[in-house]
């Protein structure tokens, strides 16, 4: 289960992604350190992070008693990572996003590294949560 | 049935069925004009009962819209409430995000780790 992708401009972005880019003052091989290794992640991103940056690998982030969990779905060394959020669940007290934020909420991230002069140019896409809970019936038959 | 979703759950699906232009004049026209009857949307529509049917089915997975059946008649009413949500996940996800890329911007430029900092554990040469 590949998420779906922007491809840099050209694809129609998924409705609702929210994206940013900024300009950092570092060249790629530091940027990608900051995001793909959990010492620098947990110095910048918010809460504590683990996070195996290899396909398949987990991404925890425990920050003021919640935790969110992710599976890293693609990575491109020193350009691309992409994390699959996992649902919430109540069942064993995961939840991710707003503190109100109900269960069956997932979402995807996706950070793109482009090497620019002295400095690089990270792109960050945050996917909605957009699958509804699994084995959910559609909701209303129409007569 | 379950027309009642719990707000804010799934802003995706918002998004994605409003990406639809004839999903967005269905929402449109139940905001505006009142709950209706499948038939009447596709009267008002260039498309047939069968296809509005359809969409509606995908609002109201979202929560956009809600069915109230009465005899042999449902007529679909337009539920603001997840299209307010979705647009505040956006402006609060938004907003995280600006403050985190200015924190790793700093990081970066002063090199200052926070505490907690654990050994790097990979090689991030080609």
């Amino acid at each position: 289960m590949t998420g779906q992708r922007v491809e840099d401009g050209n694809a129609a972005p998924t409705p609702g992604a929210v994206r940013r880019s900024v300009m950092l003052p570092a060249p790629v091989e530091a940027v990608w350190a900051a995001v793909t290794e959990a010492g620098h992640l947990s110095a910048w991103l918010g809460g504590e992070v683990e996070l195996d940056p290899f396909p398949g690998g987990q991404i925890v982030v425990r920050e003021d008693g919640r935790l969110r969990r992710g599976v890293v779905v693609d990575v491109e060394p020193l350009r691309r990572l992409e994390i699959q959020w996992l649902p919430a669940s109540r069942r064993i007290g995961f939840l991710w996003g707003p503190d109100d934020e109900p269960a069956g909420a997932g979402g995807a991230l996706e950070f793109q590294l482009e090497p620019k002069g002295d400095g690089t140019l990270l792109i960050v896409i945050e996917r909605p949560p957009a699958a509804h809970p699994a084995g959910r019936p559609s909701a209303l038959a129409v007569a | 049935m379950s027309a009642n979703e719990p707000p804010g759950a799934r802003p995706g699906a918002v998004f994605e069925a409003l990406a639809d232009p004839t999903r967005r004049e269905v929402v449109r026209r139940l905001a505006q004009g009142g709950p209706a009857t499948a038939t009447e949307l596709a009267g008002d529509l260039p498309v047939t009962r069968q296809a509005v049917a359809k969409h509606l089915a995908t609002l109201a997975e979202a929560g956009l819209v809600t069915s109230d059946r009465q005899g042999r008649e449902t007529r679909f009413s337009f539920t603001p409430q997840p299209l307010a949500d979705a647009v505040t996940w956006m402006a609060d996800v938004g907003s995280q995000w600006d403050d985190r890329l200015q924190a790793l911007s700093q990081y970066l430029e002063t090199g200052e780790p926070r505490p907690k900092r654990r050994k790097p554990g990979f090689d991030t040469d080609r």
